[in-house]
């Protein structure tokens, strides 16, 4: 699992599911499945910028940008220098 | 006394081309619409409600999201008489088989004879509809008509009279679903009146709000008081504001508004969330009146605001209080505008175990209330007992109203009207306690 998928899933257990023992597969649908409600959204596009410097537009944050750690993750990758 | 089709009719004509609502979207330019743009549009689902052979005092049901749609066929309902109320629309949080579950509870009970949705959505509002039930039409968006001339004359909405009713209001969930607050023209034009004149409205205000509009914090402070008084209305969705807040910001620096409505976790939320970068040269001190509203009220929360804010020309004073509800159309009480909500500092444990708020002295924990204001000029507001006694100053007991503007009953449930109503007084089941020459706090806790 690259680095990136696991700091993303450290903080999406910890700060917004507040279960920090819970599994997050790579491939697992965070947002069409309500995981993610729109309130943490933002925390995760803030999450994202401070840790990564990459932005990620509130037009952005839906599923149809990304839907899981794999996909978010190529995101940032993509945008990273 | 007039009702809404008239009130909409007299806008109309004395200024078409002012704007109504300014419409936000995300990633998409605002989209003005303008008084007549807004009966235009409104006529053309009049008419297809007419079509449908939807009567006057007809329930028609909106499944609809943020956008012009939602605007034009609540306004279109009303011009053909028949009686509005917006269903939240299905989002990721909810699952299909709750919303539908949901949705078989607000027909059994509300028996609308029309559904107005989305054309993609029409599969799951059919799937909910038994044979036999109230349902004659679901009326999709693709068979509205483009809007057209508006002709007054032929619009069934004007034979309404002031009492009948104008819309229903529902809270949220199965329960909330079930229990439509049925409101008249009349009870909403008084609301109108005596709140515009609490917050000493006039042509200069500017409203912007991202308030969900099936809720009445939103259905009438961001929407028809507005509208109905010819004030420009800011509209943003909920989902773009949860996913930006720093626009709520934006809009308001833009358009120079003036008033705006939160429920008090909007206030943490935009202070912990918003940051310097989001709101660069963003100017806030056109606002004269921030209305914290449909939860309990925190001093805690108005102080992260303004610390947040402040550098952007937001002023303390500016941050208000008010207590409302449904029932009573919106507002209750609100706090004296340009002053800031009285606040005391009460002792912990005499309030939690006596329900007494007593002053705190020192060393012993105490707690912050802030003032949910005075009542408006036409709301009675009482504290009582269990046996509907009114209880002394400090003391908590549960809120009871009395006003011209109170629902008419419950849509269809005659037995939750009469358990609520005793000799004119609405007992809301909400604990509040009175305090220095009659301020009203909303106690945190419900009976």
């Amino acid at each position: 699992m690259s680095d990136v998928i696991t700091q993303l899933s450290a903080f999406i257990k910890t700060t917004i599911l507040k279960q920090p023992n819970r599994v997050i597969e790579p491939s697992e649908p965070l947002i069409s499945s309500g995981l993610i409600d729109s309130f943490s959204l933002m925390d995760l596009a803030l999450f994202v910028e401070d840790t990564f410097g990459v932005r990620i537009e509130d037009t952005e944050l839906n599923a149809d940008t990304f839907d899981n750690l794999t996909q978010l993750a190529s995101l940032i990758e993509s945008r990273r220098i | 006394m007039t009702i809404f089709p008239e009130r909409l009719r007299t806008l109309h004509s004395e200024t078409p081309e002012r704007v109504a609502v300014y419409l936000q979207f995300s990633g998409r330019d605002d989209l003005p619409i303008t008084y007549d743009q807004l009966l235009r549009g409104a006529s053309a689902y009049a008419r297809v409600l007419e079509r449908e052979n939807i009567q006057p005092g007809e329930v028609v049901v909106l499944i609809l999201q943020h956008g012009e749609d939602l605007i034009y066929s609540f306004w279109g309902a009303i011009l053909n008489g028949a009686i509005p109320a917006i269903m939240p629309f299905l989002t990721e949080k909810l699952s299909p088989e709750r919303y539908r579950a949901d949705l078989s509870a607000l027909i059994s009970v509300t028996k609308p004879s029309a559904i107005v949705t989305y054309p993609e959505f029409e599969t799951e509002v059919r799937a909910t509809l038994k044979h036999g039930d109230s349902v004659r039409s679901v009326i999709v968006r693709d068979c509205i008509e483009p809007p057209s001339d508006i002709n007054f004359e032929a619009l069934a909405g004007f034979i309404r009279k002031p009492e009948d009713i104008v819309l229903l209001q529902h809270s949220s969930g199965t329960t909330g679903l079930q229990k439509g607050v049925a409101l008249s023209h009349q009870a909403v034009f008084n609301q109108l009146g005596a709140y515009g004149q609490a917050l000493a409205l006039d042509d200069g205000d500017v409203i912007v709000s991202w308030l969900p509009l099936y809720h009445d914090m939103g259905l009438i402070a961001g929407f028809l008081m507005p509208i109905l008084s010819g004030i420009p209305l800011v509209l943003m969705s909920p989902f773009d504001w949860v996913r930006a807040p720093y626009k709520l910001m934006h809009s308001v620096s833009k358009y120079h508004g003036t008033l705006t409505w939160l429920p008090n976790f909007a206030y943490n939320f935009c202070a912990q969330k918003i940051r310097d970068r989001h709101i660069e040269g963003v100017d806030l001190s056109s606002w004269r009146a921030v209305t914290n509203c449909s939860e309990p009220v925190r001093w805690e929360s108005h102080q992260a605001f303004y610390e947040r804010f402040k550098n952007y020309g937001l002023r303390l004073e500016v941050l208000q209080t008010s207590y409302a509800m449904a029932e009573n159309v919106f507002g209750v009480t609100q706090s004296q505008l340009g002053d800031v909500p009285a606040v005391e500092e009460i002792d912990r444990e005499a309030f939690m175990s006596e329900g007494v708020a007593k002053n705190s002295f020192d060393g012993r924990p105490s707690l912050k209330m802030m003032s949910s204001g005075r009542p408006l000029e036409n709301v009675k507001v009482k504290i009582v007992d269990e046996d509907e006694n009114e209880v002394s100053e400090r003391v908590i007991g549960e809120i009871a109203i009395q006003s011209d503007c109170m629902l008419t009953g419950y849509y269809n449930r005659p037995e939750l009207t009469e358990k609520a109503l005793h000799d004119g007084w609405y007992l809301t089941g909400i604990m509040g306690i009175w305090t220095m020459v009659k301020y009203l706090f909303q106690a945190v806790k419900k009976i």
